[in-house]
């Protein structure tokens, strides 16, 4: 239960943790797009879109028109107009909220520089308010008179067309009657935006319903507001309305405060004429200009006769609002998810011992994948993402990068908002997929399952170290030759695109030609893309393939070079291995003059070093058996003298009975002597590897049996019992049948030696996983000291050496069983002590090569079968 | 028995105490220092019998033996402190009729004398009956019809058991008997732990017909497997 609810915990804090970051991640392009694009009064969730200031420039641009119309100047009014369909839309729509960053962007600029001087503001250069602003009107009308030039010259149709499809009005910029009044019928379809035009107290134009028709009347001062619904158009605007040149603007019923101090800067909120340093001219006093703007602007479409679609009227305001209000609730959704995000991200922080657990499960699942299914997902993915959403991050700077100002206004915005989340979505992705190869890396370093990878090491491994390296080396070449490849591809296919390739190979600078480097500078320009770019972007790609070209031909140039190194390092290599294995002969020499002369140089050093210890080696083991062999035969000599004197003595008749058992006690004194001469010169030849050895197949408890049997007289007489646990079955090893004799012969003879009067013998045969176990055990007469090895020369129980073995027992015994290949070891525990002799089972039945015998199973009399025999093999120890 | 025996070794006293032993037993006793005395003693004197060292000044034991080979067909005896099995080889190849390691046992060496001279000069001159009714095999000769064994072409003391199991290994000699058989085919009973009454009967069978017992010449075990008969 505790478990389950600590699972359930961890589980809980990650999907929080992971729940929070996602939908931060996520709002954290438009809400930086946002922020960057409006500023961070774009929180405060302003729903009126009266309020904005792309409202009180629209305001204010309508009135200059509008004067410009009263007074017979110039209008400009068709980039005003809120008429017609996509392209024009953009650009018109835009403008305001354009406009209305620019004059915030260039108010902190010149905050300062008050404009003390009442410039002559006219009507007519209002537009001139500066040189930018000037910059862009003039681009767009060149942009159109280009486009139309190039159109004509396409033959794409008539500029009638385009008037219609664009909704371009150029004929409205100009200053006869004709363009005034095709500029006002075109604003009285807006029904939004209620006017009434005033010139030396004549009514010129308006779209009021009940003044609509009474054009060149006399006004006498009547209100306008009067006519229209107060509750719908809930903003009015007076101009000139007193004759003092000033604006009134009345909102929900309340004047409004237009001109604060009365001086006019940057700052101020409306760029009417009427303050102390923004007059009107002498024209334009004679004007009075009536403007209201309805609380719910709607679209008004008017489909036309004989023109292809529909023209759309009143779209400004009606945006406007929409995308005010759009804006408010997507800012408070925002605000609601992030704060969501916030909390959530907060409650998995602070459990962070759940969390962590969470993050090593997820680590776990993924140490579970292998690493060639995660390198191909990862590269599924990347590739995925980058087709989905690649061009996320470039639209991110371009949305911080005030682009979505251009967006704001227009009908657009929704979905534009709507890019935004699925942009902050790749985002989130795109950190997930990081977060979780940044984890794998981190948490599973050591322990990635790579089959494949593994598969190809081995193989790799498999070559001798030469031919690794340079197949290592070749694989690098190969993969830059085929980025080489791949790169020169991407380049000409580029070229191809851009059309420049094609041209030039059908034969150069032909009209087409013309025509479509000045279409794609157009277009390029047209889309921020400067043509001069495409030859910079050209000739970094150039660069860059000679850069991949020249890094190629070093490495190949590398190879050859390494190709000899690596021979040189395989020859080491190989020489290392030589002198492990034994071989000290023979001097390893390189090509010469390479890096690896050194090392070649000590190798050799080392091997003489060691060929010289080795030949010492085998020099003093030598001398060490001489010597043994030599001593034992100068102790012989004397030691016969010894013996056939006493027994010379012994055979005297005449001698007195003391005398008698001295000569015994000689006699039984030089027999010992001789036998440890006899144990030392057999030991020594163990030790040194000289004694031969006749293996052979045999059974171990009929060995032992006989072993028992040829000893019965010594067992008999101590007053020591034998207890043997012996299985009749054969138990097969392989050893030298004479020399094992010895060992059981000295293993019995210790214990009938040193065992406690009348305590038992235990003599056990066993087979413990496939090998043959003897163990002789036997309780001790003097109290063993721990820590003593009784295999070791001269180490007895008893330290007195009174008794009558030579000390060379166990040490014979355990030389012998490992010159057969077993083993021997001694225990004791407390006064109880154990040899234990092992030896591996021989698979073959016992039998001696030259002698043919018959196997214990065949009793047949007179059978004289060759069952099971073997050939004798002759192991010289080593 | 007047037999004369050349000892033949560097060390004064060894030669002292082994003719010692040997007058003691009844042989005339000639001594010799190195190997050219001995060949000189040989050319003056009549010798039935050599004893001799293998290392020796002037001329060394094995040498001395080619030579005294090229023209006598006496049995050698050779004494040797190298207990190499490498060097009794030798010796034996190279016409030495037994081989006594050093430090021996007197009784020992008396008693290969003793065995070397009988077949010498009493062998020597018994022609062989029958080659059918008796096995003979080096010391050993086993009379099939007479169911006895001769050693040295004198008669044993072997009891009815002992004399089976010896006529069952002449008969087989070389053949490694397991314990079982041996005891099947002698007692004509199945066996039950044949191993302790066989090696019983074979160490007093040794005892009669082998000069060293505890260095057996003729029946040996197979350790793990068995026993034989050597074959002479």
């Amino acid at each position: 239960m505790d478990t389950r609810w600590k699972k359930s915990k961890a589980t809980g804090s990650f999907l929080a943790f992971a729940a929070g970051l996602t939908i931060l991640v996520i709002h954290l392009v438009p809400v930086v797009s946002m922020v960057s694009a409006f500023g961070v009064d774009v929180f405060e969730g302003q729903t009126d879109y009266q309020e904005s200031g792309d409202f009180r420039i629209l305001i204010s641009s309508r009135l200059s028109d509008l004067l410009g119309v009263a007074t017979g100047g110039r209008t400009y009014a068709g980039y005003n107009l809120d008429s017609t369909g996509a392209a024009y839309k953009y650009m018109d729509e835009s403008y305001g909220a354009w406009a209305d960053k620019f004059l915030n962007e260039t108010a902190e600029v010149q905050e300062e520089a008050v404009v003390e001087e009442s410039a002559a503001y006219t009507v007519a250069t209002l537009e001139d308010f500066d040189g930018n602003f000037d910059d862009y009107q003039e681009y767009l009308i060149e942009q159109q008179a280009h486009y139309d030039e190039s159109a004509a010259e396409a033959g794409y149709g008539s500029m009638d067309d385009y008037d219609v499809y664009y909704g371009y009005g150029g004929g409205y910029s100009g200053g006869d009657q004709e363009d005034r009044d095709a500029y006002m019928a075109d604003m009285a379809q807006n029904k939004n935006l209620r006017y009434a035009v005033i010139y030396q107290n004549k009514l010129l134009y308006s779209n009021i319903d009940d003044f609509a028709d009474k054009a060149g009347e006399e006004w006498k001062g009547e209100d306008f507001s009067k006519s229209l619904d107060a509750e719908a158009y809930n903003f009015t605007l007076w101009y000139n309305r007193a004759g003092d040149g000033k604006v009134q603007i009345v909102k929900d019923g309340y004047e409004e405060d237009v001109y604060g101090d009365g001086v006019y800067s940057d700052r101020s909120r409306w760029q009417v004429p009427g303050y102390a340093n923004f007059t009107m001219g002498e024209s334009a006093k004679d004007a009075v200009v009536f403007l209201a703007a309805a609380k719910y602007p709607q679209l008004y479409l008017v489909s036309e006769d004989g023109r292809s679609g529909t023209t759309q009227y009143g779209g400004r305001l009606y945006r406007m609002r929409w995308n005010t209000l759009f804006l408010a609730s997507a800012v408070e959704r925002i605000t609601i998810f992030m704060g969501i995000g916030v909390f959530l991200l907060a409650v998995g922080l602070l459990m962070r011992k759940s969390r962590r657990q969470a993050v090593e499960w997820i680590a776990d699942l993924l140490a579970k994948i292998c690493m060639e299914i995660k390198l191909a997902a990862l590269l599924v993915l990347t590739i995925l993402f980058m087709g989905m959403g690649g061009d996320v991050l470039g639209q991110f700077v371009w949305w911080i990068r005030s682009g979505l100002v251009y967006y704001h206004w227009s009908g657009d915005y929704i979905y534009e908002m709507k890019r935004m989340i699925e942009a902050g979505g790749y985002l989130a992705l795109w950190f997930w997929l990081i977060y979780l190869v940044v984890l794998d890396w981190r948490m599973n370093g050591k322990r990635q399952k790579k089959p494949i990878f593994d598969l190809l090491k081995m193989k790799d491994l498999k070559y001798p170290v030469q031919k690794r390296l340079v197949r290592r080396q070749r694989n690098t070449l190969i993969a830059e030759i085929c980025l080489l490849l791949l790169f020169a591809g991407a380049v000409c296919a580029l070229w191809m695109i851009q059309g420049e390739l094609v041209n030039w190979i059908s034969g150069g600078y032909g009209y087409n030609y013309a025509y479509e480097t000045d279409l794609y500078e157009a277009v390029a320009e047209d889309m921020g893309y400067p043509f001069h770019m495409r030859y910079a972007y050209m000739l970094m790609a150039e660069v860059i393939f000679g850069a991949l070209f020249v890094f190629t031909a070093i490495t190949a140039a590398g190879l050859k070079k390494n190709r000899r190194l690596a021979v040189d390092i395989g020859m080491l290599t190989d020489r290392i291995l030589a002198v492990r294995e034994g071989e000290l002969a023979g001097e390893l020499v390189l090509s010469g003059g390479t890096d690896l002369q050194e090392a070649a140089d000590s190798l050799n050093q080392i091997q003489k070093g060691m060929e010289t210890a080795l030949a010492e080696q085998v020099k003093s083991e030598r001398m060490k058996v001489e010597l043994v062999t030599n001593v034992s035969h100068d102790i012989k000599t004397p030691l016969t003298s010894i013996i056939s004197y006493v027994e010379l003595l012994r055979q005297e008749e005449n001698l007195p009975q003391h005398v008698k058992e001295y000569v015994q006690i000689l006699g039984e004194k030089s027999e010992r002597l001789k036998n440890i001469v006899q144990d030392v010169f057999e030991i020594s030849k163990a030790a040194s590897g000289q004694l031969p050895i006749q293996m052979e197949a045999l059974d171990m408890g009929k060995l032992l049996r006989q072993t028992l049997a040829d000893m019965n007289d010594q067992i008999s007489q101590s007053t020591l019992v034998m207890r043997t646990v012996i299985p009749e079955t054969p138990v097969t090893v392989l050893a030298d049948g004479q020399r094992l004799y010895r060992v059981f012969q000295n293993l019995l003879q210790n214990a009938l030696r040193y065992s406690l009067e009348g305590s038992r013998v235990y003599l056990a045969l066993t087979e413990e996983a496939g090998q043959a176990v003897v163990r002789v055990k036997n309780t001790s007469s003097v109290e063993l000291s721990d820590g003593k090895d009784f295999t070791e020369r001269f180490v007895r129980g008893d330290e007195s050496r009174t008794d009558g073995g030579s000390g060379l027992g166990l040490s014979i015994a355990r030389s012998f069983t490992e010159a057969c290949g077993g083993k021997l070891t001694v225990e004791t525990d407390a006064d109880l002590f154990t040899v234990t002799v092992r030896f591996d089972r021989a698979a073959n039945a016992p039998g001696r090569g030259e002698d043919s015998f018959v196997a214990a199973g065949a009793s047949e009399p007179g059978m004289t079968g060759s069952r099971g025999t073997t050939t004798p093999e002759e192991v010289e120890s080593v | 028995m007047d037999a004369c025996v050349l000892v033949v070794d560097d060390d004064r006293e060894i030669v002292r105490a082994i003719a010692l032993l040997l007058e003691k037993e009844g042989y005339r006793v000639l001594k010799a220092y190195d190997g050219m005395e001995a060949l000189r003693i040989l050319a003056e004197s009549e010798v039935q019998l050599i004893i001799m060292d293998v290392m020796m000044p002037k001329l060394d034991g094995l040498s001395a033996m080619m030579k005294i080979r090229e023209r006598k067909n006496l049995p050698i005896i050779v004494l040797s402190a190298k207990t190499e099995d490498t060097d009794k080889i030798l010796g034996l190849s190279m016409g030495a009729d037994d081989y006594v390691a050093k430090p021996f046992n007197p009784q020992e060496l008396a008693a290969r004398v003793k065995s070397q001279l009988r077949r010498y000069t009493m062998l020597g001159g018994i022609h062989a009956q029958n080659a059918e009714e008796e096995i003979v095999n080096g010391r050993l000769c086993y009379r099939l019809r007479e169911r006895t064994l001769y050693a040295d072409g004198e008669p044993l003391r072997l009891t009815a058991t002992e004399t089976k199991i010896m006529e069952l290994l002449m008969k087989n000699r070389g053949r490694i008997f397991p314990a079982e058989e041996i005891y099947e085919r002698v007692w004509e009973e199945p066996s039950f732990s044949p191993e302790n009454t066989v090696m019983v009967h074979i160490r007093h069978i040794r005892e009669k017909i082998e000069l060293n017992p505890k260095e057996p010449e003729y029946i040996k075990v197979v350790w793990g497997i068995g026993y034989k008969m050597e074959k002479k």
